[in-house]
């Protein structure tokens, strides 16, 4: 098992912040909006009780991690997560004998926490990183009890609803676009510059190569 | 997703004697307004690559014709955000239900629900079939053949690169001689640079792709600036979607487009003919009356509307005595392989699959499959590519947001591989209802083995290619991609839906024009051949207005009835 | 700073061959002013081209200082008659400089997949702008020669040199036309008008190397015609270029896209600068146009 998860998230983007060019061409005034009510607009809770919430949350820490991030400057997955739940915003595909989305989040999550009992003798809420992770890397490995999931797979669950939704949400908000060097909004403005190793002015900055990435297909057994 | 952006999901445009003009802010053309108790000529259901282009060509012709489309009348340069998640307002997401051992996904991947339909959301790869494809069965064992002629297809491939200006390659490397495209090719950008290179280095040939998006002023619409947002809907007016092509030709002809306006079922009279479609606009159900009526809701809602219109006459739905609606749905297979490049490519800039191989759909020795596929350069955005990565690999945690600082750096190969016509890959009406009280489509989809090795063959090669161009930390991914098939086209009423001019064996005025004529895949994008199928039928349906054969005309119905 | 110390260096040096002497002749002053505009296309377009390549490689900054220095000679040239064994040489630097270019231009198009295909013959670094560079070079080292033939006044000097021109400018015009056809190509000529310099400017070509080759033949009047024509287009080409940034996505407003975008905006004034050197040519090998 790799320790990769216990290294610190390092941007290779330090300088960029796709924000800087709201009043610049490469904003116009439909994105302006759209842009404007993400960050302005942090959703009450409203599908999710208390308790799932917190969990949601704790689950959402651990599969996108922010510790750089202050409270006011994380993005809000769980929230934006909830809120989605609530509206039954729906991908116009519902799978033949699974779970509709409002079913599946609350059973999963209480099966996360089933896991976590199981394995550590603690709810997942009182676990530390390092043991959560060890929780949902069980999940993704299909490594655990099928009876907390009550009709749900596993890993089905944990990739095509939990990841899927989450990095949806995640890579979907301009703190996202900074960190992985995203043009971000592009009318009327779009790209001159199109061939390898070319930027346009207007275009985040690479001030050190990527920390190194662990090999995806190692991972597949 | 939201007012925010705009009231077009909400708010009848087309209405009161015009529609938007979709280049301009703000402004609108005049639309003639037909009468819902007149009979008109055509009601076309759907307004994508199939409806468009035939109410644009019948409406030229003189015909009256009302088009719906279920979703909104869109102006792009206003409603257009520069944003993932606000642009799923271009998807279909009403509820369908999938099933079957590789479950298609719908939405975002193929189907959209906006006037000028998925074309809104697609990503212009603007190719042509191989001409054997057009009779696979005689040519290549397999399939079924097709009921047109190869260089009846040719001529109308080049009108419709014609009518999209298409942007393409002074010459084509594959294939029988084609004219020059009528725009020049774009500039290629880093991530075609990367499939360029593994093709010289693993000797096949290569070019620059086909593509729907104007490399050149046309009109109103401005050339393309790279911001390579295509495929959740161009805020430039470069992309030649069927938005801004053929729905302005349609209503300048004098054709009506009712937006937001879903049709659910297609009236037929005692003597089993249509007379019309009930539809749900404005809050109520409304009918319209017509001579003719054509489905062209693509493979899904195409069965799904016929299905749902059975009748006394017609118990099984409409057009079905072979048993064929709903049957023989394909996809396309959409795996891919992407690694991580020393240098950046940075593919968010710039029509994402701007080079294209077609080596395997033209090369039949070294192969244990039948069909062919061509792969594409790739240029997902940031949620598009964290999913792909996501739901194959599952990689989370800090490693996951390190995988997606690599984006820079990312270079794929994608390949439209053909699938095999199988009559279990099926679309049926479920038990539930939706919103509007009409049944929720329920569709079923496996890959037949020849699809697996087919993929699996794609996958060794466009592996060695990335490796060749210089890709490390390769991984692959799978998916499928459009839709086709689910309304057959063919010679024989036994084993097709339709004849060659898209009219059903069944019903002598009721026509299908969208992808669900399509008898086999192909390797290759769809959209050009829908668009050149439609012209095709156009005339067609033209040529039968001048003989008289059509329903307006008495003399008509006895002709055909024998 | 060095920038600033070699721009004043300039300034100093072609103060100098600017300052006194006596104004040089007709012909010279036109070809002189050929040269000067048609390296101030070349700055400008230099400048903007490869500031939009990033100055990925060192040698990309030689094009828009040559094209400065080739600029600042040939309106010193247009001003005084004095220093011109240092002007032909610096005009010799330019058609060094202007073939050094061509020669990266090439290369930079072959390296690239594809080689010397349409794509990369699109949107590579392109033959005309180090072509002009070496024009300018030409007509400027003529623009002294005409001074000199003027000043000996044999019409026997005057008609070599006023071929020497007439044929640069034929070459350049034939030059033109293939960089404008290739160009106006990969607009897809979706304007009518696109098709007029392409028709317009070999005819030009054939009409004033007629006139020079048989000179006193009364063909100069026709060519002249031409010439004025050319001039025509290079001003309606700059306004239409100009439109055709105006009616890009965001239009000039958007202009850190769209000047580069194109069409480019300082392109059709080499057409002037050409004619001009045309013009010289002709007042060389027309009977009674000796200076004084």
């Amino acid at each position: 098992m790799s320790r990769e998860h216990l290294k610190r998230f390092r941007t290779p983007y330090p300088d960029y912040n796709v924000l800087a060019k709201w009043d610049t061409p490469s904003f116009d005034d439909v994105t302006r909006r759209v842009i404007a009510h993400r960050l302005e607009h942090v959703p009450k809770r409203r599908f999710l009780d208390e308790a799932q919430y917190a969990l949601l949350r704790a689950v959402m820490d651990t599969v996108l991690p922010q510790p750089e991030r202050s409270e006011a400057d994380r993005i809000p997955l769980e929230a934006l997560l909830d809120e989605k739940l609530a509206m039954n915003l729906t991908d116009g595909t519902r799978h033949k004998d699974v779970l509709t989305q409002r079913e599946a989040w609350p059973r999963g999550l209480a099966a996360i926490d089933a896991e976590a009992h199981a394995m550590h003798g603690r709810g997942f809420l009182s676990l530390s990183a390092d043991e959560r992770h060890s929780v949902l890397e069980a999940i993704d490995t299909g490594r655990v009890d099928g009876e907390h999931w009550k009709g749900l797979v596993p890993k089905s669950f944990f990739r095509h609803v939990l990841l899927k939704q989450a990095v949806k949400i995640y890579y979907s908000h301009p703190a996202a676009w900074n960190e992985i060097g995203f043009g971000g909004p592009a009318a009327p403005r779009g790209y001159l510059r199109l061939g390898p190793d070319m930027r346009d002015p207007w275009e985040a900055e690479e001030k050190r190569r990527p920390q190194e990435a662990e090999d995806l297909s190692e991972d597949e057994t | 997703m939201s007012a925010i952006a705009s009231d077009a999901e909400f708010t009848l445009r087309a209405t009161k004697g015009r529609a938007p003009n979709v280049f301009r802010r703000g402004e609108w053309v005049p639309m003639r307004e037909y009468d819902e108790n007149e009979p008109v000529d055509f009601a076309i259901v759907g307004t994508g690559c199939g409806g468009s282009v035939l109410a644009a060509r019948l409406a030229e012709a003189g015909f009256s014709v009302v088009a719906f489309d279920a979703g909104a009348f869109y102006r792009p340069l206003e409603d257009f955000a520069s944003d993932e998640a606000e642009q799923e307002k271009l998807y279909w997401l009403d509820e369908r239900i999938s099933g079957g051992n590789d479950p298609l996904e719908f939405g975002s991947n193929n189907s959209g629900k906006c006037v000028g339909g998925t074309t809104v959301h697609f990503q212009m790869v603007a190719l042509r079939f191989r001409p054997e494809w057009f009779k696979s069965r005689t040519a290549l064992g397999y399939g079924h053949d097709w009921p047109v002629d190869w260089r009846e297809m040719w001529r109308y491939y080049a009108i419709a690169e014609n009518d999209m200006k298409i942007a393409g390659p002074v010459r084509y490397p594959w294939g029988p001689k084609r004219g020059r495209y009528p725009y020049r090719e774009h500039e290629l950008s880093a991530s075609a640079l990367v499939l360029a290179r593994g093709a010289e280095a693993m000797g096949v040939k290569w070019t620059t792709t086909p593509t729907a998006s104007l490399s050149a002023p046309r009109g109103e619409a401005h050339p393309c600036v790279n911001r390579g947002f295509c495929k959740i809907g161009c805020a430039t007016n470069a992309k030649q979607s069927m938005l801004v092509t053929y729905v302005p030709r349609a209503l300048a002809a004098g054709a009506e487009i009712r937006d937001l306006a879903m049709v659910g079922r297609i009236e037929t009279g005692p003597d089993g003919r249509a007379t019309g479609v009930h539809y749900h606009r404005d809050g109520k159900w409304r009918f319209q009356k017509a001579k003719n009526v054509v489905a062209s809701g693509y493979s899904i809602e195409t069965p799904r509307l016929l299905l749902n219109s059975a009748s006394e006459k017609h118990p099984d739905g409409l057009a079905n005595s072979s048993g064929l609606v709903g049957k023989a749905l394909m996809a396309h297979t959409n795996n891919a392989v992407w690694g991580i490049m020393n240098e950046e490519i940075r593919w968010y800039k710039g029509p994402p699959s701007l080079a294209v191989c077609e080596h395997w759909n033209y090369v039949d020795e070294g192969k244990d499959f039948d069909g062919g596929y061509s792969f594409m350069s790739q240029g997902p955005l940031p949620t598009d590519f964290a999913t792909t990565l996501v739901e194959n690999e599952g990689p989370f945690g800090a490693d996951l947001r390190n995988w997606m600082a690599h984006y820079n750096h990312m270079a794929g190969l994608k390949i439209v591989g053909e699938t095999m016509p199988n009559d279990d890959n099926r679309v049926e009406l479920s038990d539930e209802k939706d919103r509007l009280g009409l049944p929720i489509p329920k569709v079923t989809f496996s890959l037949s083995d020849n699809d697996k090795r087919l993929a699996a063959h794609a996958e060794d090669f466009m592996s060695r290619m990335l490796e060749a161009a210089g890709g490390s930390n390769l991984f692959h991914t799978a998916s499928t991609a459009h839709l086709m098939g689910g309304c057959r086209m063919g010679d024989d009423p036994a084993t097709s839906v339709v004849d060659a001019s898209g009219r059903s064996w069944d019903i002598d005025n009721l026509f299908v024009c969208d992808g669900s004529l399509f008898p086999t895949a192909g390797g290759v994008n769809p959209s050009m051949t829908i668009v050149a199928n439609s012209l095709r039928i156009a005339d067609r349906i033209i040529a039968m207005g001048k003989r008289g054969e059509l329903s307006q005309s008495a003399a008509a119905d006895g002709k055909r009835g024998a | 700073m060095q920038a600033m110390a070699g721009g004043l260096a300039v300034a100093a040096g072609v103060g100098l061959l600017a300052a006194g002497g006596k104004p040089p002749s007709r012909a010279s002053k036109l070809a002189a002013g050929g040269a000067a505009l048609l390296a101030a296309s070349v700055v400008a377009d230099s400048a903007m081209e490869h500031y939009r390549g990033n100055y990925k490689k060192p040698a990309m900054h030689v094009a828009p200082i040559a094209a400065a220095i080739t600029l600042a000679t040939a309106v010193a040239t247009l001003v005084s008659a004095r220093g011109a064994r240092v002007k032909t040489a610096i005009f010799g630097g330019a058609v060094t400089t202007g073939l050094f270019g061509l020669g990266f231009h090439v290369k930079n198009i072959l390296e690239r997949p594809g080689g010397l295909s349409f794509n990369n013959l699109f949107y590579r670094a392109p033959f005309g702008a180090p072509g002009a560079l070496l024009l300018a070079g030409l007509a400027g080292i003529g623009a002294v020669d005409a001074q000199a033939a003027d000043t000996c006044g044999t019409v026997r000097l005057r008609h070599g040199s006023g071929r020497l021109l007439g044929a640069l400018t034929a070459f350049g015009l034939f030059g033109l036309t293939a960089e404008i056809g290739l160009l106006h190509f990969r607009g897809a000529f979706h304007n009518k008008l696109m098709y007029l310099p392409v028709s317009a400017l070999p005819l030009n070509a054939v009409s004033i190397a007629y006139a020079v080759a048989r000179p006193g033949c009364r063909h100069e009047r026709q060519a002249a015609g031409w010439l004025a024509g050319t001039m025509g287009l290079a001003v309606a080409g700059t306004g239409l270029h100009a439109y055709g940034v105006s009616r890009n996505m965001g239009g000039f407003s958007n202009w850190t896209q769209n000047l580069f975008q194109g069409p480019p905006v300082a392109a059709p004034p080499s057409l002037a600068g050409i004619a001009m050197i045309g013009l010289a040519a002709l007042d060389l090998v027309t009977p009674g146009s000796e200076p004084e």
